[in-house]
């Protein structure tokens, strides 16, 4: 072919060059490359408690140590240039921990879809006839300090660095360096590029608030020294943690009283359509109606208020429990004296079967037992192991009353706690209970909120805004709506206080958030996040 | 009826008395003879074609002296004088060029290609005897500026300047004047009413707009056919082909192709002709299971049933069932059947808001891939004063299995199209008249019936209740959510019909016999279109310039039973007129040529139209061997039925048609987990039934609405309330030159097309309740809601895909380069490249589809020897088409670059009137597709024997 036609070809090759089609098709948003920002990955160490551990469910277990919200972040971490990510985990998945062979943390709950509600291990497989595993993990036996992850579950933020501490906790005594050590050392000791400083200050109101404030676990107080006081622990810590550089992250205390452990037993739990209560109630309110004129009659003599302790229970709907309220002023010798001079009282106490001398006696107990009682309210928190013993008899009133005279019928009728018996305070977080953990959360999250803001090299997670409002609206996580209710909030493990390991992810993303505004990272942007679908919200029993 | 014809016959043989009979060969300037070469009496229609060695005789009762004209493509025609009763000749033909072949339709009356005013590309009987195409009909894809879109074997649609999917209804394709588009569907179909490959006379294609002379569908485009005249072309001849498809999916499957063409001249006042054709094969496998976007369509490479819960695959239908897990969490049924088992209804919180769909079958399971084609014509042909007037029956019927991808993919069985005409003309004038019938036999929508087989086992409610019961148990028992969804997957699917049980047959007969969409799939249609037309040519009356005139009318019939068109309750019937004019003229020594048309029309749904064309073509250098050509023209297009009378239900969203009325004809009813709980208290019922008004006065943007649900932010949405529908305008300019360079012949057009009006479809999204104003409101919490709002987001809401014109500008541009010229002698080489381009702000306008579906590079060429050796030829066909984006409802994806390879290799034996071909296509077995959704087209290999065929 002859040279002279190329210039057909030139042509053609002008109509190539013209602009780009523009596609019908979207162009795929591509998502930007991940990049560090100014924070170094390379040694990430995880200081805390049992949220930064991973305990769930009412206990710590390889399973959900693997789900830790340390261990999620580690998983991202590694993407630019983070390390192997070192966990002490437990032996098994049973949830328990011995210490010298005895079991000081029983079995991890688990759902169990007959109740329906949480159940402890062992007894569920126990129910299927099923063989339960031994709990394992051995406390003495060490096995070593070199971790990742010093989460200790219970860990008040004094604790972290009292010298000694091993002896105290059992799942630090498994990885303390020395029996001496403190656990802000031991982290100390793998010279952390980057950390995580997570729940300091929970376990110092969540003690009291669990047990009711019942005063055997007192809220750790705001100030006195290190070690002592807990925004002079706080910046200890802090300040230790920082010493060489490195960057981290720390999060604020929620209102722990929005957990579904103080809040999925109603104060009005007592259903007149229960067979074993419904049927008791017009006996009740006869007894109570004794009470009632009392507390009538104490108010007519100037006593305030007395009539807002009378109790009724409805035929209808249902009712209030009766609950021990320390706060009240006690009128157990008022009770007492005006019950004595009642002659429908003797009536009721010959119905008791009871001889007619014995009234005196009985209305000191009636002036003993609610003295400083009423029904609960919509102020009063009621604790979630409430719910097993409400309308059980107490075995200890039991014998008591027993060992004044009462026949054991009428023992356990006045021993049915939160019906007869007033609950005790364990059981209740009143009103008074919930200002003081407010009010010390409140100090707490001050000191908090100051030491990130005032130190560039710490980002601070709003763990208070973000219970609250999954306690509130709800939050969606890749179209799971979590709430802060139990089993079904899909965030909150069946312990009602621990998150489950979708909430542990979702927190690790709240993480990275407070990591990409504070270090100039971009894990959210990048998409480099955990995703909801790949994390359960509960636990197999079949997890051995 | 036969007597009578009889009768005729023989008063016709009775009328002859006086013959003159000359005999003779036509061979090439080399010698070789030149088979199927016409001659005709100058001034006569009297005629006959040379056989095999190029021999003719030719019987007349004209008495000498007179005049024979030996012409055959490709070749300069040559005269000699006929003096006196048996005399012989040897007529040698020069080899001529392309330029020189006859055309008819750029102007309604014949011309040399050379001086046709517009565009214009011819494809004759050398080019069908040398294409290397398995059927003559796919080697049209060799021409510039062709694309042709595979549904099926047997299917094909052809298309040229974009615009276009499977329907392409702006494109118009006539066999001897008769359209042969499907009434149902307004687009042609292919070869499947086609013609026999041995009765092909000429193929001619007018890309652009030819609306002033063919009307409104010939808008992008208009393909012409001529059978062979039984007068001219008589005997037997038939063609027998076998080989094999070959594709990755389906295997090799063995086909066989043939047909029979039977021409008798019984007189030169009587001739009649019949064919008969068979195809037989097995179709392209269609197996793409990568998944789609539910509501744009756009595929999503990398979605699968294993990765995405709400996966719906290309080529996998019964996923299109799809529903947010929120409706279950909802509905009242759900809640009251955990109530009754005891289970806390909270527990449904555990459960996503998510979109799950469910599990579908596989295309392959329901449609056995069996290709098929019977064609049969016949004519009658009757010339009463033996001259150029003629009177014409024909009748043509097609049958047969296929596939069609329009919005849905269907397999089409045992349909059934007939066409009747009757056409009155000689050289100056036709009028013809004719009805095309179909009924869609036992054809179903093959989405539809994976969904229904899969309803028929487990209703959509019952399926979801399940899969959600079997999510919180999991989820309960600990599984991730990933795992909960494939545990819920395989509970709620367990014990499903397998494709090849029992069961599963038994379904999929009941659904594919079953017309109503809620539970069947079958595709019911009996319309018929009423088509006449005709045409008068002044210009043997008038000496100034040459002047025409004609008219048509078209009355079409719809009557899908509610299966497609919104006429569940009668068949719809419309019609279109139409009147044009043309005038030619030549000056300046014939070297100018002014041609002036202009068309009038009318439908009874529209206001008239007038669309003019104006084109000149100049003729330049010292043997006029360039020509020069510029024309302006308008063309205007009424809505095709579809654009005006669906009302089609594909899953997640309605097409409607936008002729007046039609969305009242569209009733539907939401009820069960269609309507939420809320819907059900602000409407007041469980069962709600709207029309499709709301698409069109009360409607939101898809794209928007798409936005609100992310954003949750009201002020994201926007109102489309977009227009019915009205036809659509082209104004195009074209400019073309064509000439013989040496040895090289080049003929280059470029154009620029600007529309106005486009029809297009617009997605939007209607409420079931509250106005698009967001003016009425109810009380939330508080604070007054739009309730427009609310039932957005509760999933209150009928997507639409509703047909409409966009008010935006569209246009396209392009050309057509092509050369063609020997080499290294006598081979024939030729190239040509097509340039396309859309001009079209999408950005602005993402809920328009504009169907471009064209690439913006196509180079093509083709390289052969008629002769390599004696009676021995070959030829190859290469084809390279860049990239592009297939855009159509069914499913819009990239269509990567592709090249073909075809080639043949022939041998005839003159002895046995025979020639044998052996070829393949798709040599190089690389799978491709021109479509997104249809099976890959693999490679076929055959052999074929033709005879007898001129």
């Amino acid at each position: 072919m002859k040279f002279k036609y190329i210039w057909l070809f030139t042509l053609l090759i002008g109509f190539i060059s013209c602009e780009e089609i523009d596609s019908p098709i979207p162009e795929e948003v591509v998502l930007p490359e991940l990049t560090s920002g100014s924070a170094d990955f390379s040694n990430y160490v995880a200081v805390g408690a049992s949220f930064t551990a991973g305990f769930t469910d009412n206990g710590l277990f390889i399973a959900s140590q693997e789900n830790s919200f340390p261990n999620t972040l580690s998983k991202q971490f590694s993407k630019l240039g983070g390390g192997t990510f070192k966990q002490p985990l437990m032996v098994d998945n049973t949830g328990g921990i011995l210490v010298g062979g005895n079991v000081v943390r029983s079995y991890r709950l688990t759902f169990n879809a007959d109740i329906p509600g949480p159940q402890p291990l062992d007894e569920f497989l126990t129910e299927l006839g099923a063989p339960v595993p031994p709990i394992t993990t051995e406390a003495g036996v060490s096995i070593g300090s070199d971790f990742n992850n010093f989460g200790i579950p219970a860990a008040k933020s004094w604790h972290l660095i009292t010298p000694g501490y091993a002896g105290l906790n059992p799942f630090y005594a498994r990885i303390a360096s020395a029996p001496t050590a403190t656990v802000l050392d031991d982290a100390m000791a793998q010279n952390p590029t980057f950390f995580t400083l997570s729940e300091i200050g929970g376990n110092d109101v969540l003690g009291y608030a669990t047990s009711g404030g019942d005063g055997s676990n007192m809220i750790t107080p705001v100030d006195g020294p290190s070690g002592v006081g807990f925004s002079a622990t706080f910046e200890t810590l802090v300040t230790t943690l920082t010493s060489n550089g490195a960057k981290g992250v720390v999060t604020n205390v929620p209102n722990i009283t929005d957990l579904p452990h103080f809040t999925t037993v109603p104060f009005a739990p007592l259903s007149p359509a229960n067979p074993d209560f419904g049927p008791q109630i017009p006996t009740l309110n006869g007894v109570f109606g004794q009470l009632n004129q009392v507390f009538a009659f104490l108010e007519s003599q100037g006593i305030p208020n007395a009539t807002e302790r009378q109790i009724t229970f409805s035929e209808t709907e249902a009712s209030a429990v009766v609950i021990h309220d320390e706060n009240l002023a006690n009128l157990a010798t008022n009770i007492a004296d005006v019950l004595k001079g009642s002659p429908t009282f003797t009536a009721l106490v010959q119905s008791f079967g009871l001889p007619e001398a014995a009234a005196p006696q009985v209305a000191t107990l009636f002036g003993l037992v609610y003295g400083q009682a009423r029904q609960a309210n919509e102020n009063d928190l009621l604790l979630l192991p409430s719910s097993s013993i409400i309308g059980t008899v107490n075995t200890t009133t039991l014998a008591f009353l027993m060992s004044q005279g009462l026949s054991q019928q009428v023992a356990g009728q006045f021993s049915a706690e939160g019906i007869t018996l007033p609950l005790a305070d364990k059981w209740v977080l009143l009103p008074s209970e919930q200002a003081e953990i407010k009010t010390a959360t409140e100090a707490y999250n001050a000191t908090i909120g100051s030491v990130a803001t005032s130190n560039e090299n710490i980002a601070l997670v709003d763990l208070n805004a973000i219970l609250n409002r999954t306690a509130t609206t709800g939050i969606d996580f890749d179209g799971f709506n979590l709430t802060a209710d139990l089993v079904f909030g899909g965030a909150i493990s069946l312990d009602g206080i621990h998150l489950n390991a979708r909430g542990y992810a979702y927190m690790a993303n709240k993480f990275l958030e407070a990591i990409d505004e504070n270090f100039g990272s971009n894990f959210i942007a990048s998409g480099n996040v955990a995703k909801a679908n790949d994390f359960p919200t509960n636990y197999s029993p079949t997890l051995q | 009826m036969k007597t009578i014809l009889r009768f005729i016959l023989i008063l016709f043989c009775a009328s002859t008395y006086a013959q003159t009979t000359i005999t003779g060969t036509v061979t090439d300037d080399s010698g070789q003879p030149i088979p199927g070469a016409n001659i005709i009496i100058v001034g006569t229609s009297t005629g006959t074609v040379t056989d095999f060695d190029g021999g003719f005789a030719l019987t007349t009762n004209q008495n000498p002296p007179f005049t024979i004209q030996a012409s055959s493509v490709g070749f300069e025609s040559a005269t000699e004088e006929v003096t006196s009763n048996n005399q012989q000749f040897n007529l040698v033909l020069k080899e001529g060029t392309s330029l020189d072949e006859v055309v008819i339709s750029a102007s309604r009356t014949p011309e040399r290609i050379f001086e046709s005013p517009v565009t214009i590309e011819r494809f004759g009987l050398k080019d069908i005897k040398t294409s290397a195409s398995a059927e003559f009909y796919d080697a049209l894809e060799n021409l510039k500026g062709v694309d042709i879109n595979t549904n099926s074997l047997t299917f094909k649609s052809i298309n040229t300047r974009g615009f276009a999917t499977f329907a392409n209804t702006r494109f118009m394709q006539l066999v001897d004047g008769m359209d042969n588009a499907a009434p149902l569907l307004n687009f042609p179909l292919g070869n499947l009413l086609g013609m026999m490959e041995t009765d092909v006379q000429s193929i001619e294609l007018l890309p652009g707009a030819a609306s002033a002379l063919y009307g409104a569908n010939a808008f992008n485009g208009i393909l012409f056919m001529r059978s062979k005249n039984p007068f001219d072309h008589a005997g037997i001849s038939a063609y027998y082909k076998g080989g094999v498809t070959s594709q990755e999916a389906a295997g090799d499957n063995f086909y066989k192709d043939y047909g029979i063409r039977a021409a008798h001249k019984f007189s030169d006042k009587f001739a009649a002709k019949i064919n008969f054709g068979y195809l037989q094969g097995t179709d392209w496998v269609a197996n793409d299971t990568r998944g789609k976007d539910r509501t744009s369509s756009i595929v999503k490479p990398n979605s699968t049933r294993e990765n995405d819960i709400d996966y719906d695959g290309v080529n996998i239908y019964g996923d299109l069932a799809t529903s947010n897990l929120r409706a279950v969490k909802e509905s009242p049924t759900f809640l009251a059947a955990l109530a009754e088992r005891g289970i806390n209804p909270a527990v449904v919180n555990l459960v996503p808001d998510v979109d799950v769909s469910r599990t579908g079958y596989a295309e392959s399971d329901l449609t056995d891939y069996d290709a098929k084609s019977i064609k049969a014509d016949w004519g009658l042909y009757f010339r009463p004063w033996e001259n150029d007037f003629e009177i014409q029956y024909v009748g043509k019927i097609g049958s047969g299995a296929t596939i069609y991808q329009g919005s849905n993919r269907y397999s089409i069985k045992d349909f059934f199209l007939q066409q009747h005409k009757i056409e009155v003309k000689n050289d100056n004038f036709f009028v013809r008249a004719y009805i095309t019938r179909e009924n869609a036999g036992n054809s179903y929508d093959m989405v539809f019936t994976g969904l229904n087989i899969n309803r028929k086992w487990k209703e959509d409610e019952v399926w979801f209740g399940e899969y959600t019961q079997g999510f919180i148990t999991q989820t309960l028992a600990g599984a991730t959510a990933n795992e909960a969804h494939a545990a819920a997957r395989a509970f709620a699917d367990r014990d499903r019909f397998e494709p090849g049980t029992p069961e599963f047959q038994s379904a999929f007969n009941t659904v594919t016999n079953d017309p109503d969409v809620l539970t069947g799939s079958q595709l019911k249609d009996q319309s018929k279109l009423f088509h006449s037309d005709a045409n008068y040519n002044f210009s043997h009356l008038t000496d100034f310039a040459e002047i025409q005139v004609g008219g048509s009318y078209r009355k079409y019939e719809l009557n899908s039973f509610g299966s497609i068109y919104t006429d569940k309750l009668s068949s719809i019937p419309y019609s279109e007129v139409g009147f044009y004019t043309q005038l030619q003229k030549k000056f300046l020594e014939d070297d100018l040529k002014l041609t002036a048309s202009v068309r009038y029309d009318k439908s009874e749904l529209f206001d008239a139209f007038f669309s003019p064309r104006l084109s000149l073509g100049y003729n330049i250098g010292e043997d006029d061997n360039h020509n020069i050509r510029a024309s302006f023209q308008t063309g205007f297009r009424n809505p095709d039925t579809q654009s005006l009378y669906i009302g089609f239900d594909v899953g997640p969203i309605i097409l409607l048609g936008g002729a007046i009325n039609n969305p009242e004809r569209d009733l539907r009813t939401a009820s069960g987990n269609d309507l939420s709980a809320t819907g059900q208290a602000i409407l007041g019922t469980n069962s709600y039934t709207y029309d499709g008004t709301g698409a069109y006065n009360n409607s939101f943007t898809r794209s928007s609405a798409t936005a609100f649900a992310a954003s949750r932010n009201p002020a994201d949405l926007k109102i489309a309330n977009p227009d019915l529908v009205k036809p659509e305008q082209v104004s195009s300019v074209e400019v073309g030159y064509r000439g013989k360079v040496e040895r090289v012949i080049i003929d280059f057009s470029a154009y620029f097309n600007q529309y106005k009006d486009f029809i297009t479809s617009v997605d939007v999204i209607s409420p079931f309740y509250g106005d698009v104003q967001l003016s009425q409101t109810t009380d939330v919490g508080g604070t007054p809601t739009p309730l427009a709002i609310i039932a957005l987001a509760n999933g209150d809401r009928q997507a639409y895909r509703a047909n409409t014109n966009t008010t935006e500008n569209v246009n396209s541009y392009g050309a057509a380069l092509g050369v063609t010229t020997k080499v290294f002698g006598d081979f024939d080489l030729g190239v040509n490249y097509t340039y396309t381009q859309l001009d079209f702000d999408r950005e602005a306008n993402s809920d328009f589809q504009t169907n471009f579906n064209t690439p913006e590079h196509k180079v093509k060429a083709t390289f052969g020897n008629t002769d390599l050796f004696k009676n021995f030829g070959f030829n190859l066909a290469w084809r390279w088409s860049d990239n592009y984006v297939w855009e159509a409802t069914f499913v819009t994806a990239p269509v990567p670059a592709y090249h073909v390879l075809d080639a043949q290799i022939n041998f005839r034996v003159p002895s046995l009137k025979s020639s044998f071909k052996a070829g393949a296509t798709n040599l190089m077995g690389d799978e491709y597709f021109t479509a997104a959704g249809t099976g890959l087209i693999g490679s076929q290999y055959y052999v074929s024997w033709t005879i007898n065929n001129l």
